[in-house]
């Protein structure tokens, strides 16, 4: 590396300002492969911050380095301004709970939970008091006896939730921690960490692939891309103004169209024009943008009041719950998803039926072709 | 093996088990000879060779030496190779699968060059026929062996529990007391029961070290076939056999002797 500490505070990395913790242009290699690359993240007191992004982006890699069992390669990591490298991870005061959830085989659900307490020298009552109610909160009392082993996997991960939960620690990080459970007891669970986290002002960072789980949970969200950080900010942020293809697609589902610019605010996909307020300067081959829920789906000819519009056939319709999913051919073989919710007042279309679809050009993203 | 053992496997591993258990059981039924001679099948049958072994003193002092020195040698084989299977199998040094190998090497050597080795050291520094010198002796055999055993517990126990206790709040020190320790004890007890039968079967290594001011049950026994021809070895195989099988239950019991082992 070259010396990186006058390059560390001319880059734009992140702002210290009131940041708990801040990760500083941090680096991580495995021999030749960059795990994590020039990582820049500020989290607030008390926020949570969701770590999202594919498998191997190096989200694992990231927390391990925050909780100190790996060692950055270059970069820094800062608690309240203040440098913590080279403190050891049991000196860190952060709760982990492990992707492989890392329970102590040899000991009963209950002094796995118990051992941070321990460790933190708190007094016998109180302890048994404390953890009960971690148990009584991952819905796992009634097995505090069982040894980690004779417990489903589900099961194990609450337990490992407890663990971290149970110290209140004033950092605490979530490596995919509701993986394994069932989406009732997920949605649960996700409401559980959020209020505790609130009502205790922990500072979380909490890594998913889920994305609805990031977008629903978190103040936050980071995405990840092969190590490099993709886009930083609000759920709405991520979601209505992705900075790149790679998080419009990562996030959320949305359809991808070929086009060309014609002028700063009309696009032309294969002899059709549609309008746009979202291109940021791209012009020539671009790729075109657009959430399937955000496509409304009508019977031809009512009045389009400026909108973009596409005249198509139901390929195919598909029931998931919530919403039906449709695939709709426009007339020269461009496929179309558009997403509507069921029930209500929404009509619904089927196989064959004749549509035309109408969306904002405010919801219709540009990003240039190469990217 | 995931396959039912169709019959002919069986015959075979049972014929096998046969020829090689075959000596050694012999020596129950020897061992109630009435003859003055070993011969098979014995002509009467008594106890007194088992009368007579209490007698002898120099076998009994041979075999409390034996046990004293076993025992030592395998709380200090624990005592060194702990340490030093955590550091090969946690650590990472320069050197540190070197260091391994150099442990572990004296199992490829023939103990014949062993002993030689051991007898041509001791002797410059007059451990021969000394209590410590039996020690230093075994345990160049028995580290190896507590060392494989240990580090192949340690191996198998996965690192992420320890590095879950240190970010709970735990010191290295008492990570390795409440977490690795304990998760590696069916590792210590097999190292322990190796070390231990080990050193108290070693022959041919202590051959060298011995001497008249003190000597072990094996080479006593050794010297007595070589002088005598009476069945009394006979019977103090008995016991040897018995004791062994006992330490093999033991672990059995405690853990499993596969898993002590290291096999799946
Ligand atoms: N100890 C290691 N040695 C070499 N490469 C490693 C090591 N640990 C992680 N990697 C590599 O670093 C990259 C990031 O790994 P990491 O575990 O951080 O991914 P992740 O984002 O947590 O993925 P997942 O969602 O699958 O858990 C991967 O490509 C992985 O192969
Ligand atoms: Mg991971």
């Amino acid at each position: 590396m070259l010396a990186t500490s006058p390059v560390a505070t001319q880059a734009p990395g992140a702002e210290e300002g009131d940041a708990h913790l801040l990760l500083d242009h941090l680096q991580k290699s495995f021999g030749d492969f960059q795990a994590v690359e020039d990582l820049n993240v500020s989290v607030r007191r008390g926020e949570l911050i969701a770590l999202l992004g594919p498998s191997g982006c190096g989200k694992t890699t990231t927390l391990r380095m925050i909780a100190g069992l790996s060692s950055a390669t270059s970069g820094r990591i800062l608690v309240d301004g203040r440098e913590i490298q080279s403190l050891p991870a049991h000196d860190r005061d952060m709760g982990l709970v492990f992707q492989s959830y890392a329970l102590f085989p040899h000991m009963s659900v209950e002094r796995n939970v118990a051992f941070g307490l321990e460790m933190r020298g708190i007094a016998r009552d109180q302890l048994k008091a404390r953890v009960a109610k971690a148990l009584e909160l991952v819905q796992l009392g009634h097995l505090a006896q069982r040894r980690p082993r004779e417990l489903s996997g589900g099961q194990q991960q609450r337990v490992a939730l407890a663990r971290a939960l149970v110290i209140e620690p004033s950092i605490l990080l979530l490596d995919e921690p509701l993986s394994n459970l069932d989406a009732k007891l997920r949605d649960q669970m996700r409401v559980e960490i959020r209020d505790i986290q609130q009502r205790l002002g922990i500072t979380s960072v909490f890594v998913t692939h889920d994305q609805v789980e990031a977008l629903s949970m978190c103040d936050r969200i980071a995405v990840m891309d092969k190590g490099r950080l993709a886009q930083i900010g609000t759920p709405q942020d991520i979601y209505e103004r992705p900075a790149t293809p790679f998080v419009a697609e990562f996030v959320g589902r949305i359809n991808k169209l070929p086009g060309q610019m014609r002028d700063n605010s009309t696009i032309t996909v294969a002899e059709r024009t549609f309008k746009t307020t979202r291109n940021v300067g791209e012009s020539g081959d671009v790729t075109m943008m657009i959430r399937p829920h955000r496509i409304e789906m009508v019977k031809r000819g009512t009045p389009s009041d400026g909108r973009n519009v596409a005249h198509g056939t139901i390929a195919r319709a598909t029931y998931v719950g919530d919403i039906l999913e449709y695939s709709v051919e426009l007339t020269d073989g461009v496929t179309l998803a558009v997403e509507t919710a069921t029930g209500g007042h929404s009509r619904t279309f089927s196989h064959g039926d004749e549509v035309e679809l109408r969306w904002s050009p405010d919801d219709t993203i540009v990003f240039g072709a190469q990217a | 093996m995931e396959q039912k053992n169709s019959i002919p496997f069986t015959i075979v591993v049972g014929l096998l088990f046969i020829f090689l258990l075959a000596p050694v059981l012999l020596v129950f039924p020897m061992s109630f000879s009435g003859d003055s001679f070993m011969s098979f099948p014995p002509s009467s049958w008594s106890l007194r060779w088992y009368e007579a072994l209490p007698q002898n003193r120099v076998l009994i002092n041979a075999l409390w030496t034996s046990l004293g020195l076993a025992s030592v040698v395998t709380i200090l084989s624990l005592v060194i190779a702990i340490p030093a299977a955590y550091a090969i199998a946690r650590m990472d040094f320069f050197g540190r699968e070197a260091l391994f190998a150099l442990f572990t090497a004296p199992l490829l050597l023939p103990s014949i060059v062993l002993g030689l080795a051991i007898l041509i050291v001791f002797v410059g520094v007059g451990l021969i026929s000394t209590f410590p010198g039996l020690v230093l002796a075994h345990l160049v055999v028995t580290l190896p062996y507590a060392l494989r055993v240990l580090a192949t517990a340690l191996s198998t126990l996965p690192h992420q529990v320890e590095e879950a206790a240190s970010s709970l709040g735990a010191t290295p020190f008492t990570v390795f007391r409440r977490v690795t320790l304990p998760l590696m004890t069916p590792g210590i007890v097999a190292a322990a029961a190796l070390a231990f039968l080990v050193s108290f079967d070693e022959v041919v290594i202590s051959l060298f070290v011995v001497g008249p001011r003190i000597t072990t049950l094996p080479v006593e026994l050794y010297r007595y076939v070589d002088t005598r021809a009476d069945p009394l070895v006979a019977a103090a195989s008995v016991f040897l056999i018995l004791g062994t099988v006992a330490v093999v239950l033991i672990v059995e019991r405690t853990m499993g002797l596969n898993k002590a082992v290291g096999k799946s």
